[in-house]
């Protein structure tokens, strides 16, 4: 029986593993290549001194360049992964996800009408978080009111409400100026780690932590919210409380997300998965999961759409590669499981 | 432990009461069947129990303590509850289906660690289902998966187990084999509160029937004050032939449509 749960944070030791080589792999790639070696000994020079052996140019590529880059493309991968987990488990559905239920869309109608009216990240982020709240409680109550609860309404609602969004913003990419907002505007959507600022990345950095400690403090708890209404309550859970936490934090990550890089979509459908795949549906070890790969998966990612072609590659592009035919597949294998 | 209901009344729309003024008892020394028609009112009595609803009426009774006074946690000592059909999105196994019943003792921001595991081990262990412990739940039989959830429930520590029709689901035979194991437990003291249709069953696995009709609960201690006031055939509206009869030591009822 230990023997299990050993397994378990065995599998979660192997994903940290990943996480820290993707990392490395990631300092390393890029238009301007440092070796292994040459790597270390640039980041160890910070700490201790040792005798330059390498150009100036790699010091600030890995420092100035690579450094903030791979910061945020593991942020940006862990919330992602770890809000669409919490959005499956707070809706206990696996389809779900910021994609599927419009709330990546919302927050993404919230950043572009902040960005507008030439707002500064603060601004964007608080504007996507709460439109991205508005776009939950918009699912809620329509589910709700709808007696039969299945995976087709959630997702047909999910459409409604992302279309609704990405009408509206198109009608402000509409109003923008064509000069300059409008390219800021589009390129934003796209979804691309390119476009932050260093000062940025305090705040992203903060918010991700503010929204992902109380999750893992009560990582185990969430489990509860698989069992029905009854259920959950007959055993001294406070349901209502416990929705409200998991859904604020995954709205707080999927919005500080969006308002510094745009739309990357996917990441929190096909990651919990992945994760569920390896240290099976406890919550206790799924979300330390799903932040690691979705870190190690949104890093190496990254370090792909930078490196591949001579200009980079808005990396909403590569995920939605990876993420829509995974998304079929889940619907083919849901379907084949109500067969019977 | 013992509840006491008290002029109790609920509807959800005005003017038509699904519970009107009733009031009874119930003892957790006794294994109570709830037989009432579809839609008679069963699931939300028990809904009242667990809070989920709230009388208009009248009063409940824990021990002389009032049920609304109670805080969630000492709610989930008083009552467990196992749905009719509980069905998770997610694959868990049956330990860490288990280990759930242990969200009321444990301080939020904690987990089950060993000793909770050992516990919830020897109650698959007492239940014989220990080989099971790290199945996933969806791989195993209605049989197997009411028994855990009543494992879960024992591990939940609670005086009383409500259970909304546990055999519904189920083949015949286990349908015996989870009434036995309920009857079971109720020697050991805890209070056992179950809905079920089937009328042999319930007279078979009981030692007080409750009857929901027109609002109204009526109480039976035996199977055989409730023939005699043919109560069944005004609840189901047909003349029903009920005869106690024994295979072997046992007393066991039949019953058949006339």
């Amino acid at each position: 029986m230990v023997m299990n749960k050993r397994n378990r944070r065995g599998k979660i030791f192997i994903l940290l593993i990943i996480f820290l080589l993707s990392i490395i792999i990631s300092f390393q790639i890029g238009r301007y290549p440092i070796g292994p070696i040459e790597l270390v000994k640039i980041i160890l020079s910070r700490i201790v001194s040792i005798p330059q052996t390498w150009p100036d140019q790699a010091e600030t590529v890995v420092f100035n360049i690579r450094l903030p880059r791979v910061f945020l493309s593991f942020i940006i991968g862990s919330s992602l992964a770890l809000s669409g987990l919490l959005l499956q488990q707070v809706f206990n559905n696996p389809m779900a996800s910021q994609d599927v239920l419009g709330s990546s869309s919302a927050s993404a109608f919230g950043a572009s009408l902040a960005l507008l009216s030439g707002a500064g990240y603060l601004a964007v982020s608080i504007s996507a978080f709460l439109f991205g709240i508005l776009s939950l409680l918009l699912i809620i109550g329509i589910s709700s009111r709808i007696k039969k609860r299945d995976t087709l309404t959630l997702i047909l609602c999910g459409i409604m409400v992302s279309s609704l969004f990405s009408s509206s913003t198109s009608f402000i990419k509409l109003v923008a100026d064509t000069e300059d907002t409008l390219p800021a505007i589009t390129y934003f959507l796209m979804g691309s780690l390119s476009s932050f600022r260093s000062s940025d990345l305090i705040l992203v950095f903060t918010v991700a932590i503010i929204a992902s400690v109380p999750i893992l403090l009560i990582s185990w708890r969430i489990n509860l919210l698989s069992l029905s209404e009854e259920e959950a309550k007959s055993m001294g859970v406070n349901t209502t409380r416990l929705r409200l936490i998991v859904i604020a934090s995954s709205t707080l990550l999927t919005a500080a997300s969006v308002a510094s890089s745009g739309q990357i979509g996917w990441v929190g459908l096909v990651i919990p998965h992945f994760s569920r795949m390896i240290v099976g549906s406890n919550t206790k070890e799924s979300i330390p999961a799903s932040m690691l790969l979705g870190a190690s998966f949104l890093t190496i990612v990254d370090t792909i759409a930078r490196s591949i072609t001579t200009s980079e590659i808005p990396i909403g592009i590569l995920t939605s590669f990876v993420g829509a035919p995974f998304f079929l597949y889940l619907i083919i294998r849901e379907a084949k499981k109500h067969e019977y | 432990m013992n509840i006491d209901i008290r002029n109790i009344s609920f509807s959800y729309k005005e003017g038509r009461e699904v519970l009107s003024d009733t009031s009874f008892k119930l003892s957790s020394s006794d294994m109570t069947v709830l037989l009432g028609r579809n839609g008679a009112g069963k699931s939300t009595l028990f809904k009242i129990f667990l809070r989920m609803l709230e009388q208009k009426t009248g009063e409940i009774e824990i021990d002389g303590k009032n049920l609304q006074v109670f805080s969630n946690k000492e709610l989930a000592r008083v009552f467990s509850y196992i749905p009719q059909a509980s069905f998770m999105e997610f694959q868990y196994t049956v330990m860490d289906t288990l280990l759930m019943a242990k969200a009321s003792s444990l301080p939020l921001f904690s987990s089950p660690k060993e000793k909770e595991e050992e516990e919830a081990a020897q109650i698959l262990e007492a239940f014989n289902i220990k080989h099971l412990a790290f199945r996933s739940m969806e791989k195993l039989s209605g049989g197997e998966k009411q028994l855990v959830l009543i494992a879960r429930a024992m591990l939940q520590k609670a005086a009383f187990i409500i259970l909304d029709e546990p055999t519904s689901n189920l083949d015949y035979g286990n349908q015996l084999m989870v009434l036995e194991k309920l009857k079971e437990l109720n020697r050991k003291g805890i209070g056992i509160i179950y809905s079920t249709h089937n009328p042999e069953l319930a007279l078979t696995y009981s030692s007080r029937i409750l009857t929901l009709n027109a609002g109204k609960i009526s109480t039976y201690s035996s199977p055989e004050e409730l023939i005699e006031a043919d109560t069944l055939d005004r609840l189901y509206g047909r003349k029903l032939y009920i005869k106690k009869i024994f295979t072997g030591e046992n007393e066991r009822y039949v019953c058949a449509p006339m």
